[in-house]
Parts: structure tokens; sequence; C-alpha cells
């Protein structure tokens, strides 16, 4: 019974040429891991920054955004089935398995090669298996928790993870920074007590996760905004630069979750702010300055631009409603000014952190001038051509209904993550040489702004979102 | 601009399709300025497909379409155009003011306030004004998508299952709002005593093609016996299927 109900909560979730695909991946991961195995150890410098950075990122992701795999038809026939329990749990677990888990696997894949030898890479492969259980817990526990348990649990996971850094042996990413026997012991106490937790919530789902979901938030605004006596373009500019809008399939990290919640830009802008003063400090004025300079300056842009792609081309059509915009105006005008006011105000996010930079940059930290270049330019012109992408691709859902998935995640849907990975890819060759930057700011934003004076291009873009269901 | 008598709505030799499923096939119809047509038919018909055509959020493979003269995407078509779908669902992330100010202002409605207000109290939303849509019950979502869809007074009026969720006494004064509305209407419904009520005309679909034209009278004059008139829709349904 558990194979056949694992085999339904799959395939309701994840569409077979998907979970192909991943199978593929996955196999010739181990298959590459298991060859190379040796070759190179990987257990120091830049792989060592990138195990703590990129670990504290999944857990941060998974705790903040996380979300279930959860359709409608669960809450409506799966959950009322007299089902055990316990094969339920299992069932639902290992669908966010899939679904989120499984991008450690993928980005961390190739610590194995630095293992050594036969049974550190058995070891090493475990803990990588373990750690992804671990951020999949985390992103199910999280819908239990308040926004400020789930900010500070971050935090202290985040720290934690970071003083692997400083030498400590006793945190989660300890295994991929050397520390193999007592890392390893702590990821797997560390999992003994989260993946319990988070079985417990799919077992009880009905009960816990979904109607925290529901009553998550309060259902009255205090603050409200006033479209009186705007004209129409006015009206776009003032609700988008007024808010951040988080809407849509978060799948920062592999996470997902579907939620419609918006900050105030301000708001933002004020936290930004305060963390762009720390990272000033942090690298340049701190005694660790030197030490954290030089990777931090060259993954921060990364992560932003994560943030910023995920923002923008999956929150931008999510919560759009074409029966009510491209009816009152013309779809290409109302999309130009939508996706550049939204590019604006994600500015919010990535701002301090530029000026930031340019205050590092004047402090003799080169790679800082790059840094900003593109916070301010790169970042937000590739996010209205991802934009422009993910839609065409047809891989952006509506979401009409929070905390459920609106229908199964495909393989277009994994395809469209392609352009967030050239993009990344275009970050760093940005950072190694300040002509580069310069080149790809430079193109990417000519190339942003040519197309969205094509109103044919956006046009298009609703007449395919209105086919693929978007009403 | 067209007046009573003329056609406010023109449908000629329309054909759409999704990739190999056809959706309409060679459609034609008139509407004229000012009448009020049911378009009934089973699931999968093409009605929601034909509204959509007609409001302009879907373009014909082929034949042409006209409101009052001109394309449907057209921003004059735009203006006195207004759209609710099924299952609408305003924007989540607004509250039920700022939904129908927001969208008031998108179509330049000259005096906002006045009309978010008069909305806010006829279909008994001012308790909500303040509330989230994503938090709202599904019957006051649709009150209010109802509101956005006639926020700006259009001129013609496209409905698609315009009471699904109301309560009954939501539902009579939604009755009295759109009849006492100068203008043409389309209504997209399953339920007969909807489009009677708020009808004088039907407009068939099944698979695609019009299989039946005409007034509610007639619709009812062929009738057999004590059959209800649901009976009539569902053998023309059938007969032409």
């Amino acid at each position: 019974m558990l194979a056949k109900l694992v085999k339904f909560v799959l395939l309701t979730r994840f569409s077979k040429p998907l979970l192909g695909l991943v199978t593929f991946f996955l196999a010739y991961d181990v298959v590459i891991r298991t060859v190379t195995t040796g070759n190179s150890p990987e257990f120091s410098g830049g792989f060592s920054y990138y195990a703590v950075g990129a670990s504290i990122f999944f857990i941060a992701v998974s705790l903040l955004f996380g979300g279930l795999f959860v359709l409608k038809s669960d809450r409506d026939y799966l959950l009322t089935l007299p089902l055990k329990r316990r094969e339920l749990s299992l069932s639902l677990f290992t669908a966010q398995f899939v679904g989120s888990g499984i991008t450690i696997l993928f980005l961390f894949g190739f610590y194995l090669a630095g293992a050594g030898t036969l049974q550190t890479t058995i070891v090493l492969g475990v803990d990588l298996a373990i750690l992804a259980a671990v951020v999949t817990a985390l992103g199910v526990v999280s819908n239990i928790l308040s926004t400020r348990v789930r900010a500070g649990l971050s935090v202290v996971l985040g720290t934690w993870c970071l003083s692997s850094i400083l030498g400590n042996p006793f945190t989660p990413v300890s295994p991929f920074t050397g520390d193999l026997l007592y890392g390893s012991i702590t990821l797997f106490g560390f999992a003994a007590v989260t993946v319990p937790v988070a079985l417990r919530e799919l077992a009880y789902l009905e009960l816990g996760s979904m109607r925290s979901i529901l009553r998550a938030t309060s259902s009255e605004y205090k603050k409200t905004m006033s479209f009186a006596g705007k004209r129409p373009v006015q009206a776009i500019y003032s609700y988008h630069l007024s808010f951040l809008e988080l809407v849509g399939r978060v799948n920062l990290a592999g996470s997902t979750s579907y939620r419609a919640a918006r900050v105030r830009t301000s708001t933002v802008l004020i936290i930004s702010s305060a963390l762009g003063a720390i990272y000033l400090f942090l690298t340049g004025l701190s005694p660790f300055a030197d030490l954290l300079s030089r990777p931090v300056v060259i993954v921060l842009p990364i992560l932003m631009g994560i943030i910023t792609l995920v923002l923008m081309s999956q929150g931008t059509f999510s919560n759009e409603r074409g029966w009510l915009a491209f009816t009152a105006m013309d779809p290409a005008v109302y999309l130009r000014h939508l996706l550049l006011s939204r590019a604006v105000s994600t500015l919010a996010i990535t701002g301090p952190f530029a000026v930031a930079n340019i205050v590092l940059a004047f402090r003799g930290v080169p790679a800082a001038v790059n840094s900003s270049i593109v916070l301010l330019v790169t970042v937000s012109s590739a996010s209205i051509l991802a934009t422009y992408l993910v839609a065409r691709l047809g891989a952006v859902q509506q979401v009409k209904e929070e905390g459920m998935m609106p229908g199964q995640f495909d393989l277009k849907q994994l395809l469209a993550i392609i352009p967030t990975y050239i993009v990344i890819i275009l970050i760093v060759v940005s950072e190694i040489s300040l002509t580069a930057s310069i080149i790809i700011a430079g193109v990417l934003g000519i190339l942003s702004l040519l197309m969205m004076l094509i109103k044919g291009v956006w046009r298009g873009i609703a007449y395919r979102l209105t086919e693929r269901g978007f009403v | 601009m067209a007046s009573s008598g003329q056609a406010c709505i023109e449908v000629k030799f329309v054909t759409k399709s999704y990739g190999k499923t056809v959706a309409l096939d060679d459609v034609s119809f008139n509407i004229p300025c000012g009448e009020r047509y049911a378009l009934l038919g089973p699931n999968g018909a093409g009605k929601s497909t034909t509204l959509k055509l007609l409001v302009g959020l879907l373009k014909p493979d082929t034949g042409t379409i006209r409101i009052n003269g001109y394309e449907p995407f057209s921003s004059e078509a735009k203006s006195i155009l207004g759209y609710l779908p099924e299952d609408a669902t305003p924007y989540r992330t607004l509250s039920v003011r700022e939904n129908l100010e927001y969208i008031a202002a998108l179509r330049g409605v000259g005096n906002v306030p006045e009309a978010t207000e008069r909305f806010l109290d006829e279909l008994s939303l001012r308790e909500y004004e303040r509330a989230k849509v994503g938090k709202l019950s599904r019957g006051n979502m649709q009150k209010l998508a109802i509101a956005l869809a006639l926020i700006h007074n259009p001129r013609i009026v496209l409905l698609d299952e315009p009471l699904n969720y109301l309560d009954i006494p939501t539902q009579e004064r939604v009755f009295k709002m759109l009849k006492s509305l100068d203008s043409t209407q389309i209504v997209s419904t399953h339920i007969m005593s909807i489009a009677t009520r708020l009808t004088e005309r039907v407009i068939m679909i099944s698979r695609g093609k019009i299989v039946w034209n005409g007034t509610i009278d007639t619709l009812k004059s062929l009738e057999q016996g004590e059959e209800p008139i649901e009976s009539v829709v569902a053998r023309l349904m059938t007969n032409a299927g």
C-alpha cells in the first residue's frame, strides 16, 4: 500500500518527464562521483565557502519560505481517506524530498569527488542525503511557525553553520568543510530532531500545517493604498513601488510555497539598508574584513541575483489577473509598466548593497565595483528578460489559492530555472573582469529595454497566459 | 457608436483551437445593442472561449469579431466592455477597496472614490473594505469580482456564471443590479432560471458550434407536455451532438 501511495502522491504532484529527468540526473551524478572519487580534494578554500554559504541559504530559505507540496484535491479527498497516518506522512515527505531536498543533492554532489576513499565517499553521500532531508523537514516545519520564530531560527542556524568557517567542527555543514566525523554526528543529531517533527506534521496535515496556513496572517490591512486621482500608468507604479509582492511558487533553493503576500517597499529598504551597513562593516571595517571581503563580495551578487530573479520571474505573473488588467488597457502597455515598476522596486533589496559596494570600492576592494554594476544593472535587466522567458515557456502558474500547488509541477517549470543559471554564470564572469561586467550589463540593459519597447512581444505573452488558463 | 437595433457584437466565421482541440468551429452571430442573451451549452462547449474572444483576451484563429465596430483588443472596445470570468479572483494581495480603486484607476474612471463607495454599499462589501482579498470567503470574492466587472459602467457586459457562490439575498440584489443596467449583456450559465430571469434570448453552443439561437419564449414553446425548460435545452444539445 505504501508503494502505491508514494507513486500516487508523486505522480499527482510531478509530471512523468520531470521525474524521469530528475532520476536521470541523480543516476548520472552518482556515476560521475563514483568514477571521479579521490581525484581532487575539495574541502578547503572556495569549496568550503560554497558549502557553508549554500547550506545557510538552503536552511534559511526553507525556514522562511518553506511550503507544502499539497494540492487542493488533497485537502478535499486524499486527507479525508482512511489511510494509515504513517504511510501518508512518508508519501508526502517523499514528495517534499523530490520537490525540494533533491536540489541539495544536485548542487552539493561534487563534494563526493573530494572525499578521498570509498568509505568517506559513502559517509559523505549519506551526509548529503541527510542534509537534503533536514532542509526538506525544515520546509515542512516552517509552516507551523510564526514569521518571527522562522526568522529567528534562520539567524541562529545560519550563525551555527557559519561558525564552521571559524573552525567549529560541530555544525551540520562541517562534513563538507573537512570535519567528517564530528560533522556527520552533528548532522545526524540535527536530522533526528527535525525529520520526525516534519513527519508528524505531515501525518496530521489537516489538523496542523494546513490550518496554520489559513490562520497565518490577519485578514485586514492596517495601512492601505489609495489610487484615487491617479492616471492608469500612475496607478501601476503607485501599486508596485509601494509594495514588494511575494506571489507564486517561492522556489528559492527548491522550496515550494504558494503564497501571496506583500511587504512595504520602505520596510524592505530599511531592512536591506541595515543589512547593507552590517555587510559594509564586516567586509570593509571589521577585523575579519580581509578574510571576508573577497568571498562575500563575490557571493553576494549571486544570492541577490537569485532572489531578484525569482521575485520577478515567478511573482510577476502569478498574481496577475488578465480579466482585470488586460481588459482595462493594452496588455503591452500594462505589462511594460508592471515589469519596470517591479524591477525598480527590487532595487529596494539590492540598492543598499550596491551603495555599500561603491564604498568598498573606494576603500580598495576592486571586486566591489563589478559587484555594484551587477546589482544595479545586470540583475534588474536579467530579471526582466527572465520574466519574459518564463512566461513565454508557459512555466508560470497563477496562484488562485494560497498554500496549495495550483497544479502539477512539470518539466517546463524545471527548465525555466535554466535562465537563472545563465544569469549566475554571467554574474560570475562579471565578478572576474570589470570590462566583462560593463559589457554584460550594457548588453542585458539594452536587450531588456528593446524587449520592453516591442508591444507585440507582451501582447503575445498576454494571449499565451490566457490560453494556459490565466484569468 | 452603435445604437439600439444595430449589432453591438458581431462574430463572423470565428474558429479557435487550443493545439489540436477545436474550441469554436466557424461560429457566427450578432447581438443587437441593448439585447440580453444567455449563452448556454454543456461543459467544454466553448462558452468561456467565446467570452474570452469577445473581450480580447484571446485571438481567433480565423474569422472576425467587432465590438461596436471595433476590434476587441482596441482601447475603444476595452472602454465599453465589462467582463466577469467564471471563478474570478481579484488581486489577492490587495484589499477590497484597493482592488476597486486600482481597477477604477486603470480604467480611467472619472470619480474613483464615488464609484468605489457605490459598489461597497450596493454589494454589502463595506465591512470588508480593508480585508485582504486572499482571506475573503468565496461569496464575498464573487461580489467583489462583480463590482470590478461593472465599476466603469460598461455598455456591454459579459458574465460567466455570475451568481456562483452567492447567497440568495445577494443573488436577488445582483439580479436587480443587472436588470437595471442599460447595457448589452451576454450571460453564460448552466442554470436555466438565471437565463430566464436575466435574458430574453438564447444562443446555444455545443462542441464549438451554435446549435440553436432564439428567444426564451420560443424555447419554452418547444416544451412537450409537463416537460421543464431544462429538458428542452438538454434535448436540443443532445440532438445536436
